[in-house]
């Protein structure tokens, strides 16, 4: 019998970057594999099977939904309202899709799995998998923040939701998964799931596709007798944007042998466009938006940075060493396991400036430390992140959460 | 075919703030067809502490 699978996420799909390349790949390896394999995502108007391009239009859900729950009292904090309304609309969607078909579901977030097990036959496996902290993510813009009264009191109601969410997201699926042992310590220390609950393994990237894409031009070239430091990802305060620009002033009063390419989009662009021109850096910082194609950025960079807040396992960081750059992260969440100081990058203490414009003076100083750190990355990660690898231990990990789920469920 | 919304009350711990909603019964029909006889929309696991408990129907 073909084991069938349903990749989910409560977020919308497809999209630039993050988890949908992620699922996507999954989802093909699998099916060349011989396995039948669905992906589920959301988008603003409807939930989809995004390979059967089949639509399921939240309008015939949440008129009923939501006249049920606009008195209820969760509606004084917006946020979770309509968090909440999509949730539910899930749950209806998902209790439509003859679940029972599954052999297994794998969700790619804490808020579809606290769905998917409200409404999953009892002994359907189903595996979490997280690629962040929500609630982290929450505390960390609340500590960006002064706010007071009103928004912080919704701040601090927001942070409990999601602390909920992502507790019985994880205490509710047959198992988890991370990519990084940062998170599996998180979630064992801040919410007492068990060790063994939670799988750790590396993401997975397709080296050999991703080598030859480095290969390919677009239509920039990097300007000469300057060495290109890059950031790519996201334009949110987790990623420390802020934080390299800083160090980026400080490295132009010593130094102009440089240029910075900032390759993504995100609501922060606006205010660090305005931040680069304060500092009279508009020569020196280009912000190319949301690209496609951001291995032609990396095969061009010397010096890829990385300095996040808050992160688990960026994709850039991988990229980036595939293709060779000499690579800086902060020490933020866990990013340290995927750099060894000195080795195969550098690691500077997050939210530091001072610290990481050193090291990007050190770098550029010196050739042969770029050189040095980036040819050890590559071969670090040629082998560190096959997605063979990953593919096979995800694999292994379906199987062994099926035998135990169908041995020790109850039955329906 | 378009039904009264109020035929699927069982699903939902609270009333609706209006009588008048219209649902398609195909896809209500699945869903109550479908989902685990436990289950109730809000997930109180969750939400309890931010919904009035006076907004709920005291079930027997």
């Amino acid at each position: 019998m073909v084991m069938k699978i349903l990749l989910a996420t409560f977020w919308e799909l497809p999209h630039l970057g993050g988890v949908w390349p992620l699922m996507e790949r999954l989802a093909q390896d699998f099916m060349r594999q011989g396995y039948e394999v669905d992906i589920l995502g959301n988008h603003a108007e409807y939930y989809h099977l995004v390979n059967r391009q089949l639509k399921f239009y939240k309008s015939s859900y949440l008129p009923l939904i939501e006249s049920h729950l606009r008195q209820t009292g969760l509606a004084t904090v917006p946020v979770i309202y309509h968090n909440e309304l999509d949730r539910y609309t899930l749950e209806c969607v998902a209790s439509s899709l003859r679940l029972e078909q599954y052999d297994l579901i794998h969700t790619h977030d804490v808020i579809s799995a606290c769905a998917f097990a409200r409404v999953k036959p009892a002994k359907l496996p189903l595996i979490v998998n997280p690629h962040g902290s929500l609630p982290g993510e929450i505390q960390l813009l609340m500590d960006s923040h002064s706010a007071v009264d009103r928004v912080d009191h919704d701040m601090k109601s927001i942070l409990h939701y999601y602390r909920t969410i992502e507790q019985q997201g994880l205490r509710s699926a047959s198992h988890a998964v991370t990519s990084s042992k940062w998170l599996q310590k998180g979630f064992v220390e801040d919410y007492g799931i068990a060790a063994h609950h939670i799988s750790v393994f590396p993401y997975g990237m397709d080296t050999v596709k991703y080598k030859q894409l480095l290969t390919t031009r677009n239509e920039i070239s990097r300007p000469p007798l300057k060495k290109v430091i890059t950031f790519a990802g996201r334009l949110v305060h987790l990623k420390g944007i802020e934080v390299l620009i800083r160090a980026l002033a400080k490295l132009k009063t010593e130094r102009n042998d440089w240029i910075c390419w900032i390759v993504g989009d995100g609501p922060k662009r606006g205010e660090y466009e305005q931040l680069a021109a304060a500092l009279d850096l508009q020569q020196a910082i280009t912000f190319w938006g949301a690209r496609s194609d951001v291995p032609c950025f990396m095969a061009m960079t010397d010096i890829y940075v990385q300095p996040s807040l808050q992160d688990n396992q960026p994709l850039s960081v991988i990229e980036a060493q595939l293709a060779g750059n000499a690579v800086i992260v902060s020490n933020a969440g866990g990013l340290p396991e995927m750099v060894e100081h000195r080795l195969t990058g550098l690691i500077a203490p997050k939210n530091d400036e001072i610290a990481l414009y050193t090291l990007l003076n050190e770098l550029l100083q010196s050739e042969e430390t770029r050189r040095k750190l980036g040819a050890k990355a590559r071969l670090f990660s040629q082998k560190h992140w096959s997605i063979d690898q990953y593919n096979t231990k995800m694999m292994r990990m379906y199987k062994h959460v099926m035998r135990s789920s169908h041995d020790s469920a109850p039955t329906d | 075919m378009q039904v009264p919304g109020s035929l699927y009350s069982n699903l939902f711990l609270t009333r609706p703030s209006s009588d008048e909603i219209r649902v398609e019964s195909l896809i209500w029909n699945r869903i109550i067809e479908h989902v685990p006889d436990h289950y109730v929309i809000p997930d109180l696991q969750v939400v309890a502490p931010f919904v009035d408990t006076n907004s709920l129907i005291t079930r027997t």
